[in-house]
């Protein structure tokens, strides 16, 4: 049993689904109903979440909040749910943006098909929530790829021109690349049988084990090469822009605020501490591939004149700088990792939130149509200003806690990629600014645009309030991170 | 020896149920046919029932021909969960698409030949209970007398079919020269006297045009090629009942063929099967790929599932055999399912087949179209649906065994395999249905089959834990470590 002598986070897992299903206890044209029934269940999420937060013992690094029963013990598979001090703050910022997700479908969407619309959000909170607290690897692949199905309805029927094929282009790579990763689980799972006698998935069982090298190589392979396509990591990052674009604007806010991560978090939980041996040789590979990312997102996010590719891109050279990171496997980089991956979730998710708010009321996505819009809506300025300066590192905002103490951590191991890893953050500098100045300064275009609603400063306002309060204030989760990243750390080292 | 039919109850109930319903036909007006149909529905009922009285059983009849044993008895669930799900389909489908009253007496001699098939341990009851099994789907597929391209599958599986059991009875035949005997224990007797393969040609050979024709009957790669045709031209209910069921009772006496007669070449066999598994699941999913018909696409996707299916054959092992059965079963719900939804979008002289037809059937036909996305993920494998666990058992059954490079190859196609699945799922989804697209009905029988089917492909992946049991517990007679 864990310290709250109550599953509370199988209760904050299965809730949104439980959500998902009570929808259809509407009709049809109860529209307000059904949104404030999504509203309700993905804020009580929230709060579950926060209460992990507050009843968490800091400073401790093994798994909190155990949850574990028999599944299929055919198959050894187990029910395990867990938070530690890496997982703890990616549930937190899933449950919020689940939450930012609902409030900016509150207008955005006609009304046909609402249920399904949010049945398939709540499912999908479910599905991530999950995979961020699954300490079963079979488990953990369920909660992957179940997730896959409520993206693909979401892009592919509320998404834009092209989003047929970007749903499936979306669900086919995804898939693709974690496909592999169920036979490594299983092979895991036998080389554990072979040793012991008794079939297990659980990580807890899984870690300190000692692995032959070859075996390691093939299973590490598998392992990244999932996380890397859902990362995304260079090359296989393609399917980035497409599904990032096409998405209706909250399923882009997932998908680059939470969905990204759980990529991250694959490397950090499974991939780095299962294989660590193999993890420190594809180190240095996957390190180069990242710094790639940084340079190659950054200078095609420079020549976009589309809003939402634009930060797309961006999006993939902020991701390639935490995978930089990660394999740089220091208690610096990875918390520092694992702290941006937090606050990068912040941001992009305002930007992607106030994109959203021009594009619905320019009709357009083309950056060259946009001018002057500060004049007309000095508060939506203001706020796309904050998120803007959040992104490019400016101190006193969450990314710079995060990037400075990353690249600190890059720099004692690889002077070199730390140097192109900072180049990026000058370029995103270059970037958003440019960005920031098309769009709100110049002249101002003939037709004015609508400042933004109440509803809208109330979903964006509170995310710019958390990267202030991170940015001032990171070791409200630094003190928590830390020791989980130690652990991880230790392993490595002692291997 | 006297013969005990108590031990063959299961088979004499569906063959009591065969004579009854034919007695009604010869007698009964048009009328009677709903009657028949509930009947023949009855009679698998009885004789699930009768599977599961004498569950835990173990015993020999027929002078030692048939065994009725846990493995029997469980397939015997499997062929008649199939049965019963078709049987439901034709109640709908004699209205619908004409067709003639003889469809209930035919799945039911059907069903009779498979659960021979799946009880007997002596090669001419194999061949006998094949044949039984054979006879009653040539007619079965061309049933649908007045639509043409119904005649041509039949005639198509016929010729193709003989061809496989004269295959199959050559096979026997030099089985016998090798070792004097059709008993499978006799056979595995002699053959582990001869040991290797050199010293046994005959019997080699023998083993060899037996798997060929299994194969033929199971549909794999290179002994597919009747396949596409005759599941597209058969009528839908025909369609779903010979994938699955005839499909199955196929793979269950192929396991006790060589698992209870050739286990000293298990090496030999276990790997021309796990090459032909990778035949086969690719040959099916790249063909599969670009169909624009649904029932023809989810006829090449189960040329691909025989493939995974044979991974567990090929794996030669307990785990592997019960993971079998374990696909068999979850495989019979999510493809009948599929095919019933085909079946719903049909109408007489109109199949309503084409991707086209499916495009916004959400918003035509909302359960429907759920139902046959559900359908369409768990055949991708997608995890919470039966089709998941079903894949997870095989690979994890062939990573213990040694053949891990089989389980990636076979994942690798389930990933192209959920290209053409999703396709369907994003025509009903994404698409704006045309204005003049047929109006769909979904009858009782019909729609009790799509629910059925859907309901327990979820809970098969939620909750697979008391079949899994059940499962093991059943294949315990036949391996015995």
């Amino acid at each position: 049993m864990n310290q709250m002598g109550f599953p509370l986070l199988t209760l904050v897992v299965w809730l949104p689904l439980l959500g998902a299903i009570l929808v259809y206890a509407f009709r049809r044209e109860q529209v307000k109903a059904v949104k404030v029934v999504a509203l309700g269940f993905t804020a009580l999420t929230f709060v579950g979440t926060l209460l992990l937060w507050a009843f968490f013992r800091s400073g401790e690094a093994g798994y909190q909040f155990v949850d574990r029963a028999a599944w299929i013990p055919q198959f050894g598979v187990e029910y395990a749910l867990g938070v530690d001090g890496i997982s703890l703050f990616l549930v937190i910022l899933a449950a919020l943006l689940f939450v930012v997700a609902v409030l900016t479908s509150w207008r955005l969407l006609r009304s046909e098909g609402m249920r399904g619309y949010f049945a398939l959000l709540l499912f999908m909170e479910t599905g991530v929530l999950g995979v961020f607290t699954a300490l079963d690897l079979v488990l953990f692949y369920v909660f992957w790829e179940v997730m896959l199905v409520p993206a693909f309805f979401l892009i592919g029927r509320w998404g834009g021109a092209k989003r047929v094929r970007a749903a499936t282009k979306f669900f086919i790579y995804t898939m693709a690349g974690s496909a592999l990763m169920l036979v490594a689980i299983l092979a895991l799972g036998y080389v554990v049988y072979s040793a012991t006698g008794a079939w297990t998935f659980n990580v807890a069982d899984l870690a300190g084990l000692r692995i032959p090298w070859y075996t390691q190589l093939a299973l590490f392979g598998a392992f990244a090469l999932a996380f890397a396509v859902k990362a995304p990591v260079v090359p296989f990052h393609t399917w980035l822009p497409d599904a990032y674009v096409e998405a209706p604007t909250p399923v882009t806010i997932l998908l680059a605020g939470i969905l990204g991560k759980m990529g991250v978090y694959g490397f950090i939980r499974f991939a780095i501490p299962l294989f660590r041996d193999a993890a420190v040789y594809f180190g240095p590979t996957i390190q180069i591939l990242a710094v790639i990312g940084v340079l190659y997102g950054s200078l095609i996010a420079l020549v976009q004149t589309d809003l939402k590719r634009l930060v797309a891109y961006s999006s993939l050279a902020h991701v390639s700088l935490i995978v930089l990171g990660l394999f740089a496997v220091n208690a610096q980089s990875m918390s520092g990792a694992v702290f941006q991956s937090v606050s990068h979730g912040i941001y992009i998710a305002a930007l992607f939130a106030l994109l959203g708010a021009l594009e619905t009321r320019k009709g357009t996505r083309d950056i060259a149509a946009f001018g002057g819009v500060w004049k007309a809506a000095p508060v939506m300025g203001f706020f796309l200003l904050i998120a803007v300066l959040a992104s490019v590192g400016l101190p006193g905002l969450n990314a710079f806690a995060g990037e400075f103490v990353l690249l600190l951590g890059v720099f004692k191991a690889q002077k070199a990629l730390a140097v192109l890893g900072a180049l990026g953050m000058i370029f995103g500098a270059w970037y958003m600014l440019t960005l920031f100045q098309r769009v709100m300064q110049g002249a101002a275009k003939p037709e004015a645009l609508a400042d933004l609603t109440g509803l809208e400063k109330v979903t964006v306002a509170p995310l710019l309030l958390l990267a202030l309060v991170f940015g001032v204030q990171p070791n409200l989760l630094y003190s928590i991170i830390v020791p989980a990243v130690e652990a991880v750390v230790k392993a490595v080292a002692a291997r | 020896m006297a013969i005990d039919l108590q031990v063959l109850a299961p088979e004499a109930i569906i063959l009591a149920f065969v004579l009854i319903t034919l007695f009604i036909y010869a007698l009964g007006s048009k009328r009677s046919t709903t009657l028949m149909g509930w009947l023949a529905l009855a009679g698998v009922v009885l004789a699930g029932a009768a599977s599961l009285y004498y569950w835990g059983d173990t015993a020999l009849t027929f002078q030692g021909m048939v065994a009725a044993d846990g493995y029997g008895l469980f397939a015997n669930l499997v062929f008649l969960l199939a049965a019963g799900l078709a049987i439901l389909m034709g109640l709908e489908a004699v209205r619908r698409f004409d067709l003639p009253a003889e469809v209930f007496v035919l799945i039911l001699i059907a069903t009779l030949g498979m659960m021979l098939l799946g009880s007997a341990v002596n090669l001419v009851a194999v061949f006998l209970a094949l044949e039984i099994l054979s006879i009653a789907l040539y007619v079965l597929t061309a049933s649908e007398r007045d639509e043409w391209r119904s005649l041509e599958a039949g005639m198509k599986y016929f010729i193709l079919g003989g061809f496989a059991s004269a295959f199959l009875l050559f096979g026997i035949a030099m089985i016998y020269g090798a070792t004097g005997t059709f008993s499978l224990a006799g056979v595995a007797a002699q053959g582990a006297s001869l040991s290797t393969l050199r010293e046994a040609p005959l019997l080699a050979a023998g083993l060899v045009f037996l798997l060929i024709g299994f194969a033929f009957k199971v549909a794999l790669v290179p002994f597919q090629m009747w396949t596409p045709d005759v599941y597209e031209g058969a009528p839908s209910l025909v369609t779903a009942f010979m994938s699955a069921g005839a499909k199955a009772a196929g793979f269950v006496a192929l396991i006790r063929i060589l698992e209870t007669a050739f286990p000293y070449w298990r090496t030999e066999w276990g790997w021309a099967l796990a090459v032909i598994a990778v035949l086969t699941m690719s040959w099916g999913n790249m063909a599969a790929l670009g169909q624009r018909s649904v029932k023809r696409m989810l006829a090449y996707s189960s040329i691909a599932h025989a493939g995974y299916i044979v991974i567990g054959v090929a794996v030669a092992a307990r785990t592997g055999y019960a993971s079998v059965l374990f696909y068999l079963i979850c495989y019979t719900l999510m493809n009948v399912g599929a095919f019933a939804v085909v079946m719903a979008m049909g109408r007489k002289g109109e199949p309503n087949e084409g991707l086209d037809d499916y495009t916004g059937l959400i918003r035509r036909k909302p359960g429907l179209a759920l139902a046959m996305a559900l359908f369409m993920l768990a055949l991708a494998g997608i995890p919470l649906t039966a089709g998941f666990l079903a894949k997870l058992y095989v690979f994890s059954a062939a990573v213990v065994e040694g053949y891990a490079w089989l389980a990636a190859v076979a994942i690798v196609n389930a990933v192209i395999s959920a290209y053409y699945y999703l396709r369907v799922a994003a025509r009903m989804f994404f698409g704006e249905a045309r204005a003049d697209a047929a109006p769909v009905h979904v009858s009782a029988p019909l729609g009790f089959v799509v629910a059925l089917t859907a309901l327990a492909t979820v809970f098969l992946g939620v909750y697979p834990t008391p079949l899994l049991e059940f499962i093991q517990a059943a294949i315990r007679p036949l391996v015995g470590f």
